[in-house]
C-alpha cells in the first residue's frame, strides 16, 4: 500500500497544505467560532459513525465516508447546505467503494430512524421529546442518489483512499507494543477523521501521530491490559464514541523512573525519517479537537450552534443541493 | 454530453453501452461508455469501482479514462479509443486465430507491463481475457474493462469468489479460495498466452466442475505433494478424477520448439498461487530476450 501512496490521487489531488484555510470552513467561520464548527463536524461524523454501526459496516468504510465528508466540506459550507443527506451519500458511496454495498433505502431508513430521535448520536438511546427534531431527514433514496453524483463531481471522481490502520497495526507489531496501545491508537485514528487532518496529512503521518499521542499520554506500561482488545478492530466498535485518551484517568506520564517500552518508542520516534514536526502538528490538532469534545453536549450544543449558523432566511428547509464551485 | 458526438454502438455490457464517439473540439475519436443511473440506487457499484480505479491508473498499457461526465440520468465515461480487442485481432490477423510467435511475444510483454503496473499500484484486474485486452492501430495492447477490478488492501478474505470469466479463472479460485491476490491475474495471463499461440481457448470449461476437469486433464490432478494445502480448499474433493501430469509441450505442440515460451507458460500456470511467477518477474524472463534484442537493433 505504502508504495502506491506517492503516486495516488489522495496525495497528488487531495492533499492540502496544513495551514491554508479551506473556503467552505471560512464561510462558516464568519458565523460561528472554530470550536462551534468543530462541534458540528463532531455531530455529523457521529451520525456517520452511528449509521455505520447500526449497519455493521467496517471501520474502513467509516474512515472513507468521513474523508469524503471532509472533502465535500472543504469547498462547501455547513451554513449553505444540509449536511445530513451529504453524510448519508458519503457513507453510501464509501460502502460501494470498499466493496460492501447495501441498498440505498437501507441507509435512508437508518438515517431517518437515527434522526427521528433527539440529537444524541453517541448513545442513541434516550428517546425524549422528538417533536423538535422530527423530520430532520425528509430525504428519499432518489435525493441521496442525486447527491451522490454531486459528491462524486465535487471529488472529481477520485475515491480510492489509503487509511492509517494497516500501518498502525504493523507498527505496533514491529515495536511489540501491548494490544492496549494498538487499541487506543486505533481509536485515536478513528477520531482523526473527525478533523481535517485526513485532508492535510498523509495516512502514515496520522498513524504515527496517533501512536505518538497514545504513548505520550498513556505510557504503555501504565495501560491496563485491554479486556476487549483484538475482538472487533475491523468493525465499528463500542468505544468509538468515547474520548479514549483524555478521560479522567489519563493524566500525563508519571515523572517516575523511565520505563523500557516508552524509552524504546521514544528512541524509535527519534530515528524516523518522517519529520517529527509533522507528527507533532497532527497531535496538536487532535488535542485541540479533544479539548472541544470534552465540553461537547451534543443535544443542546448542536441546535444552539445551528441556530447561530443559519440566518433567518436560511432557516427554511435547507436545500439538498451543494453549492458547487463550477 | 455536448462535448462529444456519439457515433456507432460498439458493444453492450451488463451495466453499460459502449459507443464510438468524437470529441467535438478536437475531432479525436474516443470510446464512450454510457451507464444508466438507477434513480433509487445511484451509480452501479461496478461503475463506481471502474471509475475509482481508472482514475488512479495511468500507464501506456492500461486504457486511459479521460473524463467522466454526468448528465441527468446517465454517467458517461470517456475512454481512449482502441480499435479492436484481442479476440477480434486474433480472428482477423491470426491463422485460424493463432498469431505469429513474434506477435505473441510482443503482445504478451505489453500485457505483463500493464499488469505489473496495476499490481504495483495494488489493483487486481480479476477479469483478464482476450475480450478485455484492447489493441489499437499502432499494435499497442492495453488492459481494459476494470468493472470487476478491485483495489486490494486488508482484509483479503472477503473477496467474492464469483469473479473472472470461467475459462481464465485460476484453479485456487475454482476450488473456492477467497483470499486470492495478484496471482489470479497471472493465471489468466497464462491462459491468454496459450490462446494467442493456438487460436483457441486453453481451458474452455462449461461449468465450474468442467473447468477444473479440463485443467486437471491437461496439467495433472494436483495433490498434497504437488500443491501443499490443496485438500484444505473449500471445494476440494477426494474423488476428483486422477490425471497424470503431462509436459506442456504435449498439450501445446505449437510451442514444442520454443523452450523459453514453454518455461514462461509453465511458470504462469503454476497450481500453487505462491509459486506462480509475478508479472514483474515475468517481464525479465528469457522469453522476452528476443524482444529486447530486436529493440536494441532498431535503436
Amino acid at each position: 500500500m505504502a508504495a502506491s501512496y506517492w503516486s495516488s490521487s489522495q496525495r497528488l489531488r487531495w492533499l492540502m497544505p496544513a495551514n491554508v484555510a479551506l473556503p467552505g470552513h471560512e464561510r462558516d467561520l464568519t458565523r460561528v467560532s472554530w470550536a462551534d464548527r468543530t462541534k458540528l463536524t463532531l455531530h455529523y461524523t457521529n451520525v456517520i459513525q452511528s449509521v455505520a454501526k447500526r449497519m455493521m459496516l467496517r471501520q474502513r468504510v467509516v474512515a472513507s465516508a468521513m474523508t469524503y465528508f471532509q472533502r465535500f466540506y472543504a469547498n462547501n459550507a455547513y451554513c449553505e447546505t444540509d449536511p445530513y443527506p451529504i453524510a448519508c451519500a458519503c457513507l453510501y458511496l464509501a460502502a460501494k467503494v470498499e466493496e460492501t454495498p447495501h441498498h440505498l433505502r437501507t441507509f435512508v431508513n437508518e438515517m431517518r430512524e437515527l434522526l427521528r430521535h433527539p440529537l444524541s448520536a453517541r448513545d442513541g438511546t434516550d428517546g425524549k421529546s422528538t417533536t423538535a427534531n422530527a423530520a430532520r431527514f425528509p430525504y428519499t433514496s432518489a435525493d441521496i442518489a442525486e447527491l451522490e453524483i454531486y459528491l462524486l463531481e465535487e471529488m472529481d471522481f477520485y475515491m480510492i483512499l489509503q487509511h492509517p490502520y494497516d500501518l498502525l497495526t504493523r507498527l505496533c507489531a514491529e515495536l511489540q507494543l501491548p494490544q492496549s496501545v494498538l487499541q487506543t491508537a486505533w481509536f485515536v485514528t478513528n477520531d482523526s477523521f473527525r478533523t481535517d487532518a485526513c485532508l492535510r496529512y498523509p495516512p502514515h503521518v496520522i498513524a504515527l501521530a496517533a501512536l505518538y499521542l497514545t504513548c505520550a499520554l498513556q505510557p504503555p506500561e501504565a495501560q491496563a491490559p485491554a479486556s476487549s482488545a483484538g475482538t472487533s478492530m475491523g468493525t465499528v466498535t463500542e468505544a468509538t464514541g468515547g474520548n479514549p485518551i483524555l478521560g479522567p484517568g489519563s493524566a500525563l506520564p508519571n515523572a517516575g523512573a523511565p520505563v523500557t517500552i516508552t524509552e524504546r518508542v521514544k528512541d524509535w520516534f527519534a530515528g524516523l525519517s518522517t519529520p517529527l514536526t509533522e507528527i507533532a502538528e497532527v497531535a496538536q490538532r487532535l488535542l485541540a479537537f479533544y479539548h472541544v469534545w470534552d465540553s461537547f453536549h451534543e443535544t443542546e450544543d448542536v441546535s444552539a450552534i445551528l441556530a447561530r449558523l443559519r440566518t433567518p432566511e436560511a432557516n427554511a428547509p435547507p436545500t439538498a443541493g451543494p453549492s458547487t464551485s463550477t | 454530453m455536448e462535448r462529444y458526438l456519439r457515433l456507432e454502438k460498439l458493444g453492450e455490457g451488463t451495466y453499460a453501452t459502449v459507443y464510438k464517439g468524437k470529441r467535438i473540439s478536437s475531432g479525436e475519436i474516443v470510446a464512450l461508455k454510457e451507464i444508466t443511473l438507477d434513480p433509487d440506487e445511484g451509480a452501479p457499484s461496478t461503475a463506481i469501482r471502474e471509475v475509482s480505479l481508472m482514475k488512479e491508473l495511468r500507464h501506456n498499457n492500461v486504457v486511459r479514462l479521460y473524463d467522466v461526465i454526468h448528465t441527468e440520468t446517465r454517467l458517461l465515461l470517456v475512454f481512449e479509443y482502441m480499435d479492436l480487442d484481442l479476440k477480434k485481432y486474433m480472428d482477423l490477423h491470426g491463422q485460424n486465430g493463432a498469431l505469429q510467435p513474434t506477435v505473441c511475444c510482443s503482445l504478451m510483454y505489453q500485457l505483463l507491463l500493464g499488469l505489473a503496473y496495476c499490481h504495483q499500484r495494488c489493483v487486481l484486474h480479476r477479469d483478464l481475457k482476450p475480450q478485455n485486452l484492447l489493441i489499437n492501430a499502432r499494435g499497442e495492447l492495453k488492459l481494459g474493462d476494470f468493472g470487476l477490478a478491485r483495489a486490494f488492501g486488508i482484509p483479503v478474505n472477503t473477496y467474492s469468489n464469483e469473479v473472472v470469466t470461467l475459462w481464465y479463472r485460476a484453479p485456487d479460485v475454482l476450488l473456492g479460495s477467497r483470499n486470492y491476490t495478484t496471482t489470479i491475474d497471472v493465471w489468466s495471463a497464462g491462459c491468454v498466452m496459450a490462446e494467442m499461440y493456438t487460436g483457441r481457448p486453453l481451458f474452455p470449461g462449461a461449468t465450474n466442475e468442467d473447468q477444473l476437469q479440463r485443467i486437471f486433464r491437461a496439467l495433472g490432478t494436483p495433490n498434497e505433494l504437488t500443491w501443499p494445502g490443496v485438500s484444505a480448499l473449500p471445494s476440494w474433493r477426494e474423488d476428483f478424477a486422477q490425471y497424470p501430469s503431462r509436459p506442456l509441450a504435449q498439450l501445446l505442440p505449437q510451442l514444442a520448439n520454443d523452450p523459453c515460451a514453454l518455461d514462461l507458460l509453465a511458470r504462469l500456470l503454476q497450481y500453487q498461487p505462491e509459486r506462480r511467477i509475478s508479472a514483474e518477474e515475468a517481464l525479465v524472463h528469457p522469453y522476452f530476450n528476443s524482444l529486447h534484442q530486436s529493440a536494441a537493433q532498431q535503436s
